[in-house]
């Protein structure tokens, strides 16, 4: 039988050292990759993600499990943790058509839940159908952390200009995948 | 403060984890209150987690599970207590309680909690649909009322979030609840340094009783919400 990730996230709230090295199995690939995507050198994302899934592990108790799933509170905190290298590096590894080439990228087929990728499938196909501009302002926001006010700095834009890009295409995301949710 | 016709075309910003500090404090603030822009920022930051699930997934250096494990075990963290053990069998939003109190307790050490603190506010508005939670400016003596909120949340248990985000002396704030009926209660300490500070705390009475709620600093300093 195999626990389920708010069984595990239940155990590290705990303190079990069992269920943290079960969860941090479970996840490892997810968080180390999305660390490498955005700091880019293979170092630098090890560490970004020891400290995501010690901030894990401290901030087990605070996870709701009635809002979303384990994965994406573990993403958002190994984002936030990979941000905060950044803005202390003042470094973007990747420029952002490339990024958005990595993110829409079709990955090898794995492990995951059918539906799981059936979804992320659908999300790739919505960005790229996105003018690039604006499929390049919410990737920025979204890896980077990056505020409309220095993405427009960054590229020389008016700041409504950039705002509106972020606006419009996290917008017609939402929009394109609720088209079968609703 | 904001309505929604100022903190609306702000939403999307504020669900890619893309907001200023500032702008993000006032978005919050509204969103506490409002029903409409909640279920809106509720829809966005679903889409928002999604982007964050794309990144391929990498195999990490041999090795590396058992570094992490051994930094995870041997970080600090709160002792158990036996409110965050109840917390635990008490439900969702119990559980949002402890774990804002154990983010009180790193939030001054590392510069990016306060980022996830700001995920968690986010999370529990979202569950609570902005219907049983009041969200209350914290002004100073002379009169700023971005000194931080105030959020309180009628369930089971009831509880308080005080968030400072900007204070104009450092120190521990004494924290107390008044009552409508005139009644007040300690609410301890809340720890403010470089200005923010974050704690904490279970209510007894409803939310709608709460009159007030007052910090007051070591030196005189106040902060006051009502
Ligand atoms: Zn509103």
């Amino acid at each position: 039988m195999v626990a389920t990730d708010e069984a595990l996230l239940a155990g590290m709230a705990a303190g079990d050292p069992l269920a943290a090295a079960a969860f941090v199995r479970r996840y490892q690939a997810r968080v180390f990759g999305l660390a490498l995507t955005i700091v880019g050198v293979r170092a630098t994302a090890e560490d970004v993600a020891q400290e995501a899934f010690t901030r894990a592990w401290r901030y087990a108790p605070g996870y709701d499990p009635r809002r979303g799933a384990v994965s994406a509170w573990l993403l958002t905190i190994a984002r936030n943790a990979a941000v905060d290298v950044l803005r202390t590096t003042r470094d973007q590894p990747y420029d952002p058509a490339t990024l958005v080439d990595l993110v829409t990228a079709r990955p090898p087929a794995g492990e995951a839940p059918a539906d799981a990728v059936a979804d992320r499938e659908r999300l790739r196909t919505a960005l790229r159908s996105l003018p690039a501009e604006q499929a390049q302002a919410v990737l920025l926001a979204a890896y980077y952390g990056l505020t409309a006010r220095e993405i427009a700095e960054r590229d020389g834009l008016p700041l409504g200009t950039v705002k509106t890009r972020i606006r419009l295409g996290l917008g017609r995301l939402r929009d394109l995948m609720e088209v079968r949710d609703g | 403060m904001g309505d929604c016709t100022t903190v609306r075309p702000v939403l999307p910003e504020l669900a890619l984890g893309a907001l200023g500090g500032d702008e993000r404090a006032d978005a919050l603030r509204h969103v506490a209150s409002c029903g409409a822009c909640a279920r809106e920022l509720e829809r966005l930051a679903d889409v928002a987690d999604g982007l964050l699930a794309l990144a391929a997934p990498a195999e990490p250096p041999a090795g590396f599970e058992s570094v992490v494990l051994a930094r995870m075990t041997g970080a600090p963290r709160r002792p158990p207590r036996r409110r965050r053990v109840l917390a635990l069998a008490a439900g969702a939003v119990a559980v949002a309680l402890a774990g804002a109190t154990a983010g009180a307790a790193v939030v001054h050490r590392a510069g990016g909690d306060d980022r996830l603190l700001a995920d968690q506010y986010r999370r529990v508005l979202a569950t609570a649909d902005g219907q049983h939670l009041r969200a209350l400016a914290l002004t100073t003596a002379a009169g700023d009322p971005s000194a931080g909120t105030v959020f309180l949340y009628q369930g089971r248990p009831s509880w308080m979030l005080v968030a400072i985000a900007d204070a104009p002396v450092d120190g521990a704030y004494r924290t107390v609840v008044t009552y409508a009926g005139g009644a007040s209660r300690d609410a301890g300490f809340c720890q403010v340094t470089d200005g923010t500070g974050t704690t904490a705390y279970p209510l007894r009475a409803p939310v709608a009783e709460v009159a007030a709620v007052t910090l007051t600093a070591p030196d005189g300093t106040t902060l006051h919400a009502s």
